[in-house]
């Protein structure tokens, strides 16, 4: 199968809470026609500023969170029509880091029984030596030492408590990871650690992988594409060198010129586009028209294109034609 | 120590112990600098290394437990330390203020944020209560608040967690002080929010000649924003330098390792050089240099015995093999 994971045009609101008694508000939209493919062995980068809707798009794909309308496929099964049991064969598949390695181990658990629970539950092993035999190799494989195993959550560091919430999610040999913010929460130092190790895993498993974040930088070491989103719209998707190179939304614009770079002489010169105002939740078809600096009432009323899964230079602006100069913001 | 005349804060060998039933901690062993007017001072380091502590102890703040146990801290040539009760309430927000690291827990729940701010405005100055309104609705605006006079009326639960940073910002900020202590003022902020609190900072040093600690982990934001860097490690400053000197040539190992770790937004690293291990946990008692067992040049010296700070052409290094490079050698 090409891509395991195929979204198409999903739709997802909640309903506004504190309705004065009972008048009917307007459902919040946080996921407003997102399509999004991920091929084998592919890491699709999610980036946006926070409530723009990524953390709820790796949420549909764990099947934590429902959703409306539109087609979440893995490896051709529709999320919503899934059994308990089918869902139960599907999480071997599909398996998650989250961002804060402090609160997503359970602190009454050795590191021996959270790595063992997810082969007890699914069954994996015939005896414990051969129990033994794969913990062995899945705690070498993330860099952690047998010695380790006895030890609690609260005795280990936050890289190391990261490398063991890996291991984890690694314990079924997923095909796919969805990684939230898996090194924001890590010292700099530490942080190189993880994306190495993510980087490597992803090789010698072949996984693919949803890598959610708000750092562009990151996301470019480790990203195979990138989308970008906004309000729960994905306004730009494209190989990472190519969206980093050759920006074509203006929002993308805007991030990456906010990005400050570690090199004081070239930051100095650098000046990040200003936005207009804050978020506010726009009416109209295009989600940052009330943000954007290229805004023409004529144009931006109309419907903006939407991502179809492929794999090129996707740009959900309905003003903007496609630029082949290269923006003064680009990377 | 040579102060010169725009010395607005200066720091001796300010220690800090921790004492809990197991005994004392040493978590700051030994931080000297000065702060010109004016100028950014940019605190580096990792979880741990004793960089928040250094900002409650600027004001004494520390918390129970925590003691400063040596050294002097002097404001515009008055010790802070040995300042009565009133004098001290008087420096807190005008003199020296101080943005803290959690908005969620900094603001008080009950008050509307309007009232909070306005609080401190009219405790530490005379102006009219029209005129501080209005300088208050200018700073929430500055830091992004949209429509400021209507959300000055609402509680801290009301607002983001982006937007209470941004409130304790402005609060920060209301009374113009000399000195802005900055404890990760944009780490919970978005790339584009970040650059313009950012330069906001930037404008208010310009104008009105504000000086600012600046403690962060991020190596960007010290590009965009110091003059002068000072990197902790264990407690100890390891390398203080001015911001391009220090980029184009870090002299300390773990400094080189911490530059060399970052991901960057302007070139694809295929692998990043990370430092091996993690760091040391806060107290650790050890012999030598603290960081001496993740030094890839380490040797038995550096292990036995702690090196001095070391000064070459204006910077400040901890490292033997730095002092021992520029030793006359002998025949």
């Amino acid at each position: 199968m090409k891509n395991p994971v195929k979204i198409n045009h999903l739709y997802k609101s909640y309903p506004r809470r504190g309705a004065w008694f009972g008048s009917k508000q307007q459902a919040k939209t946080v996921l407003h026609n997102v399509t999004l493919h991920v091929g084998e062995r592919e890491i699709v980068g999610l980036v946006g500023e926070s409530g723009c809707g990524k953390t709820t798009l790796a949420k549909v794909l764990l099947g934590l969170e429902s959703y409306q309308a539109g087609s979440v496929k893995i490896n051709g099964l529709e999320l919503k029509e899934l059994s308990k049991a089918g869902f139960k064969k599907l999480r071997r598949q599909v398996q998650v880091v989250f961002q804060n390695p402090y609160s997503s181990l359970d602190p009454r658990q050795t590191v021996r029984q959270i790595l063992c629970e997810p082969w007890d539950i699914h069954g994996l092993y015939k005896n414990k030596e051969e129990r033994a035999q794969k913990l062995r190799s899945l705690v070498r494989c993330v860099g952690l030492d047998s010695a380790h195993l006895d030890r609690w959550p609260h005795e280990f560091s936050g890289g190391q408590r990261q490398r063991i919430a890996i291991a984890r999610a690694l314990a079924l040999a997923p095909k796919l990871l969805v990684a939230d913010e898996p090194v924001s929460a890590l010292d700099v130092s530490v942080q190189a650690q993880i994306l190495n190790l993510l980087k490597d895993i992803s090789r010698t498993r072949a996984l693919g992988m949803l890598f959610v974040s708000h750092d562009f930088a990151v996301a470019r070491f480790l990203c195979d594409r990138i989308a970008v989103m906004y309000q729960g719209q994905i306004l730009e998707i494209a190989p990472t060198e190519q969206l980093l190179h050759n920006p074509q939304h203006p929002y993308t614009e805007a991030l990456l010129s906010a990005v400050p770079v570690p090199d004081p002489l070239l930051q100095k010169s650098r000046e990040p586009v200003s936005l207009k105002s804050e978020l506010i939740h726009a009416g109209g078809p295009c989600p940052y028209a009330p943000r954007c600096r290229y805004y023409a009432a004529s144009q931006c009323n109309r419907e903006v294109p939407a991502a179809s899964g492929g794999e090129g230079h996707f740009c959900a602006c309905a003003r903007l034609p496609f630029k082949k100069e290269k923006s003064r913001y680009a990377v | 120590m040579n102060a010169c005349e725009d010395t607005v804060l200066q720091v001796e060998d300010l220690r800090v112990c921790f004492s809990n039933e197991q005994g004392k901690t040493e978590v700051l062993r030994g931080l000297s600098y000065c702060l010109q007017k004016g100028k950014v001072l940019a605190v580096v380091g990792e979880s741990g290394c004793g960089k928040t502590v250094h900002a409650l102890s600027l004001l004494k703040l520390l918390p129970p437990g925590g003691e400063i146990t040596g050294g002097r801290i002097l404001y515009r040539g008055r010790d802070v330390l040995s300042m009565p009760q009133e004098s001290l309430r008087k420096l807190r927000g005008a003199g020296m203020s101080m943005i803290f690291q959690d908005p969620m827990t900094s603001l008080n729940p009950i008050r509307t944020i309007g009232k909070q701010i306005m609080e401190t405005i009219e405790a530490h100055s005379t102006v009219s209560k029209r005129r501080a309104q209005a300088r208050m609705l200018r700073l929430l605006k500055k830091v992004g608040i949209e429509n400021p006079r209507q959300r000055i009326n609402e509680y801290p639960f009301q607002f983001s967690g982006g937007q209470r940073q941004r409130i304790m910002i402005a609060m920060a900020l209301c009374l113009r002080p000399t000195v802005l202590i900055a404890d990760e003022p944009t780490t919970a902020l978005d790339v584009t929010i970040q650059a313009q609190i950012l330069k906001l900072i930037k404008n208010l040093q310009g104008q009105n000649g504000m000086s600012a600690v600046f403690i962060t982990h991020n190596l960007a934001i010290v590009a965009d924003i110091a003059d002068e860097v000072l990197v902790l490690y264990g407690g100890y400053c390891v390398e203080q330098a001015e911001v391009k000197s220090l980029f184009a040539q870090p002299l300390h190992p773990y400094t080189q390792g911490l530059l060399g770790s970052l991901v960057s937004l302007k070139r694809k690293d295929e692998r990043l050089p990370a430092i091996e291990g993690y760091p040391p946990a806060p107290g650790t008692p050890e012999e030598g240099c603290p960081f001496a067992p993740r030094c890839p040049h380490a040797w038995e010296k550096c292990r036995a015995e702690l090196p001095s700070l070391f000064e070459k052409d204006g910077r400040k290094v901890r490292c033997w093999l730095v002092e021992e490079n520029e030793k006359p050698r002998e025949n």
